[in-house]
């Protein structure tokens, strides 16, 4: 049973596939297996949710893509970080890393 | 813009995204398949899983192109399919389009080029044309000659020519840092020249300017040099600057012209440099050829005016033109206002006081100069404006037109729009897509009427120069008139697109999907629309036709107006010898000897000479004293004056009501004699002889003697009202420069130009002829500005008459078709083909009638309203001209009922057995 798959807004998951893609070049499909992984089941995007979102990472510049033989034997259509892309990414890293810990300590405070 | 790339590569980039998600499916399909299920399982739940296909691409594609410029560029491909289906409805709309769009803008870009663009200098809105101005019915103090002075709106009186000595003075006390004007130039147009270079002599139109004329512009010469101060010295060496178009002309472009000496009217002149293209000088429209410094205005115009020698120490004739240059910061109202003083001492100063004189200063006026001289706009700027309303009312036509075929082809399309609003397309996006379509027309015929103004505009301009000022103008399209272009298609876009879109999705949906024809209540209001569009064409139509009736009748009553002379079979020319070098007695002399060489040739009955020509517009006034004739009190004593050659009235055949022709013996030496017309006589000598009576010029202190009357003729104008005119023999007058003349021959007059110059050149090889033609052709050039206005209206007139047929019948037709089966019922009852006939062509003169009644008032109150505008152009009648209103009433009658006789023809064959069951 797959488990509840909760809504990702659409920023946050730019910038979880930003993530994944800086550990190493995917396509599609492994992406998304990785963010299932990664997140215990808890992140599972539709595909509808995420080639959108490929292809406006980029057409942003921050993403590259390249037509290469896939494990299955196939070729896929692999994503790979630029280096615009990095810089992107360690941005919305450190914006994050602010965001959670102000609506931490709101709902410390809250106690 | 990455996006902008995406369009290019759009094909492939779906492609890709199609692959991309298919091995996305395919690997989940196969992790189902190894999760136990089996392949038809596997694929349906991975499909499940996947979501709308469809939904992805759209979102994808959103990535890759603004999702407003895709929806365009669908619309647009769909539009240009849908109109490639009908190509006679895209054909007759374009070219409908076509014609509007395209006139609009050929009289825009002339209304461009004379009255908005600025002329091809540094920073032309800095520029300032310096006036001068006094109240209505004054002189200014220090003025006695005058140059291109007009009342302006507010009743001043405005002249824009100066003295030498208000230059200088402003020059140098109104000039340079601190001060208001960076810099002062001058110049003036001295008319035609003689220029002798290569052996050849040739007229050409020349302007003396002060040194600092091409520097203050910022005009850089494209060969050689252009004026130093050093340059515009008395008594220094001449020399000159060409402009562009004339060096190509006369030299052949060739370069090694610059540092040559040419010799114009007689003094050697060397030429150090050539204009860039496009610089004409600073009034648009006029050809100027040559410019010299002022101080060569004394060697090359010696006798200027009277008997001045130089302008250029007379501080009471004004003839310069002034522009400046404010330096930054100021305005023009303020260097106005600190200018003021020092230009009015500058009058004060060498004002020789006579009697009589009104202490008036002038104020200074500083106008916008950027766009350059008035000239040609206070010439066409009227006209031009004119032109503008009756093109706007054919593209109205033209739009009125497209709309109704647009609403013909909705009905049409009823049932396509009903199915795609039935499964779910909003209405918005349907008019939009509708609207499109009218743009892509609209575009169309905009482009096609873009080339159609270039062609036209050209035309125009060329119908508009008299052989001896050809008109120049700059008509390159620039950054107005392609505005201008664009938004006129918008606009005509919007204006017959609109009202079709709205209607069009407002579908009553049941009728629509099950018929495919109009429900009633879509149908009825169809009709009603496509009739209140013919009718307003028609109304408009009749507008344009009106004009058109009262400019032709215009131009016929002038052709008609009894000259006084007999035009037929004169040849004209003109010389002038004083540049040649001849003065005085020896000017005189051969003048007299050009005449009776030219008389004595074959083919010729007699020759004679004038001063200006006939009917040229050029006269000449003076002021006359008449013994036994007391003036009343504000009466001006001003006669027209007419040098003329031995024969006059003989060549002319004007016919001497009594006393003699003026002759050879008329000369210098003998006594001084004067013909002068009946109207002087009536005049002057009411009820008395004139024969033998002395009348006086008393300026110039000339006594005459009148020895013969002559029939009243007009001479220098069609429409001014007859002058006394006075003729005298030119040997006996002051002031003569060039001389015209005026052969009547046997046959055709052009036979004998060729002859004619022959013996000018047996006498003098340096004297070109110029001014030659013949007098009806004279005659024509007078009327050009009304055979233009004839040719125009009728034009547009004619153009509105096929539109508003083309609309008439379709809405007609329509019409017939759709009450096919009421017209079958009809027959069927016993009704005759020819009721049938009648009863169309009744609905025909309706839908006219109907038009009339709005029009025919419409055109009248247009001519009310346009008031003093059009009653100056026209002649011999009035605003509200009854036969012109008849005559257009008359041609939309003719149209309506051939525009309505084939649908009526189409009723009247209806079979009633075919309508019956169809219905």
């Amino acid at each position: 049973m797959p488990s509840p798959r909760f809504p990702i807004p659409q920023g946050t998951l730019d910038m979880l596939i930003l993530q994944i893609l800086a550990l190493e070049p995917a396509h599609g499909y492994g992406i998304a297996q990785r963010l299932q992984q990664l997140s215990n089941d808890a992140v599972q995007p539709t595909q509808g949710s995420l080639y959108p979102a490929l292809h406006r990472l980029e057409q942003k510049g921050w993403l590259k893509a390249e037509w290469r033989p896939s494990e299955t034997g196939r070729e896929a259509k692999f994503y790979a970080l630029t280096t615009a892309g990095e810089k992107q990414l360690a941005v919305e890293k450190e914006t994050w890393d602010r965001l959670s810990a102000a609506v931490s300590l709101i709902f410390n405070e809250g106690r | 813009m990455r996006k902008l790339l995406n369009l290019l590569r759009g094909e492939r980039m779906e492609q890709d995204l199609n692959r991309e998600l298919r091995y996305h499916l395919d690997r989940r399909i196969h992790d189902f398949m190894g999760a136990g299920m089996s392949e038809a399982e596997a694929r349906r739940q991975a499909a499940l899983e996947f979501g709308g296909l469809a939904q992805i691409q759209e979102e994808v594609r959103d990535a890759w192109l603004w999702r407003w410029l895709r929806d365009l560029l669908q619309d647009l491909r769909y539009s240009a399919r849908v109109l490639g289906t009908s190509p006679a409805f895209t054909a007759t709309a374009v070219i409908s389009l076509a014609l509007g769009i395209g006139a609009t803008t050929a009289i825009f870009s002339l209304i461009n080029a004379v009255l908005l663009k600025m002329l091809p200098v540094k920073n032309p809105q800095e520029l300032v044309l310096m006036q001068w101005a006094v109240p209505k019915g004054e002189s200014p103090l220090g003025r006695r000659s005058y140059d291109g002075s007009a009342s302006d709106v507010t009743g001043r009186f405005v002249g824009t020519s100066f003295s030498y000595q208000s230059y200088q003075r402003l020059r140098a006390l109104g000039t340079g840092s601190g001060r208001p004007l960076s810099g002062i130039l001058g110049f003036t147009d001295i008319g035609d020249v003689n220029v002798l270079a290569n052996g050849e002599a040739t007229l050409a139109y020349a302007q003396v300017v002060s040194a600092n004329y091409f520097s203050l512009l910022g005009v850089q010469p494209a060969i050689g040099r252009t004026f130093l101060e050093s340059d515009d010295k008395r008594g220094g060496a001449p020399v000159c600057v060409l402009t562009d178009a004339y060096w190509k002309r006369r030299f052949g472009g060739d370069r090694s012209i610059v540092g040559e000496t040419i010799v114009i009217n007689g003094v050697p002149v060397t030429v150090i440099g050539v204009a860039p293209p496009k610089f004409y000088g600073l009034e648009p429209g006029r050809q100027m050829d040559i410019s010299l410094p002022l101080t060569t205005q004394p060697p090359i115009m010696p006798k200027w005016d009277q008997k001045i020698a130089s302008l250029l120490d007379e501080p009471d004739h004004w003839w310069m033109l002034m522009m400046g240059r404010l330096n930054p910061g100021i305005s023009a109202s303020q260097a106005q206002a600190r200018l003021e003083a020092v230009f009015q001492q500058s009058t004060e100063e060498g004002y020789k006081p006579r009697p009589k004189d009104r202490v008036v200063f002038a104020r200074l006026d500083l106008a916008a100069g950027g766009s350059g001289i008035a000239y040609l706009r206070r010439q066409f700027s009227r006209p031009l404006f004119i032109l503008m309303g009756m093109v706007v009312l054919v593209l109205l036509i033209a739009c009125a037109n497209v709309a109704n075929l647009l609403l013909a082809r909705a009905t049409a399309r009823q049932r396509e729009i009903g199915i795609r609003l039935s499964i779910g397309a909003s209405r918005g996006r349907l008019i939009r897509q509708l609207l499109t379509e009218s743009f892509l027309l609209a575009a169309a015929g905009a482009a096609a009427g873009c080339a159609l103004a270039w062609w036209g505009s050209r035309v125009l301009v060329m119908l508009i120069s008299r052989s001896r000022y050809p008109v120049v103008l700059d008509l390159a399209p620039d950054l107005p008139l392609l505005a201008f272009a664009a938004g006129l298609c918008l606009l005509t876009g919007l204006l017959f697109g609109l009202a079709p879109a709205l209607r069009a999705t407002h579908v009553d949906l049941t009728p629509a999907l099950r018929h495919g024809s109009a429900g009633t209540r879509g149908g009825f209001s169809r009709t009603s629309a496509g009739k209140a569009l013919v009718v307003a064409q028609t109304s408009l139509s009749i507008v344009l036709m009106f004009g058109a009736a009262l400019f032709v009748r215009t131009l016929v009553n002038l052709e008609n107006i009894n000259t006084g002379f007999d035009r037929n079979n004169i040849l004209l020319f003109g010389i002038n010898a004083l540049q040649a070098g001849y003065q005085g007695q020896a000017l005189n002399d051969f003048y007299s000897r050009v005449r009776e060489r030219v008389a004595a040739l074959p083919g010729v009955a007699s020759a004679t000479a004038s001063y200006h020509l006939f009917l040229s517009g050029g006269s000449r006034g003076e002021g006359i004293s008449v013994p036994g004739y007391t003036p009343k009190p504000n009466e001006g004593m001003g006669v027209s004056i007419v040098p003329a050659g031995a024969e006059f009235f003989k060549t002319m055949k004007i016919p001497l009501l009594r006393g003699r022709d003026i002759t050879d013996r008329d000369t210098a030496a003998a006594p001084n004699i004067a013909v002068v017309n009946e109207k002087f006589v009536r005049h002057y000598f009411a009820g008395r002889d004139p024969l033998g009576e002395h009348v006086l010029f008393p300026e110039e202190r000339q006594e005459m003697e009148i020895v013969g009357v002559a029939a009243d003729a007009r001479y220098d104008s069609l429409r001014r009202a007859l002058p006394e005119t006075l003729y005298l023999p030119f040997q006996q007058s002051q002031n003569i420069h060039w001389m015209h003349y005026e052969v009547r021959t046997a046959g055709d007059p052009r036979a004998l130009i060729s002859a004619v110059r022959r013996t000018i050149a047996s006498m003098d090889r340096n004297i070109p002829l110029f001014d030659v033609m013949t007098q009806s052709e004279q005659v024509d050039e007078l009327l050009l500005n009304e055979r233009l206005f004839a040719k125009l209206s009728s034009a547009f007139g004619v153009l509105a008459l096929v539109l508003a047929c083309v609309g008439l019948y379709g809405v007609l037709s329509y019409s017939v078709a759709r009450r096919s089966g009421e017209i079958g019922i009809r027959m069927a009852l016993g009704a005759q083909r020819s009721a049938i006939l009648g009863m169309v062509l009744g609905d025909t003169l309706f839908l006219v009638a109907a038009g009339l009644v709005l029009g025919v008032p419409a055109a009248l109150e247009v001519t009310h309203l346009a008031g003093k505008l059009i009653t100056d152009l026209l002649y011999g009648l009035k605003g509200n001209d009854t036969l012109s209103v008849a005559a257009a009433v008359g041609a939309l009658v003719v149209v309506g009922v051939l525009a309505g006789f084939v649908p009526a023809r189409r009723a009247s064959r209806v079979d009633p057995n075919v309508a019956l069951r169809y219905e």
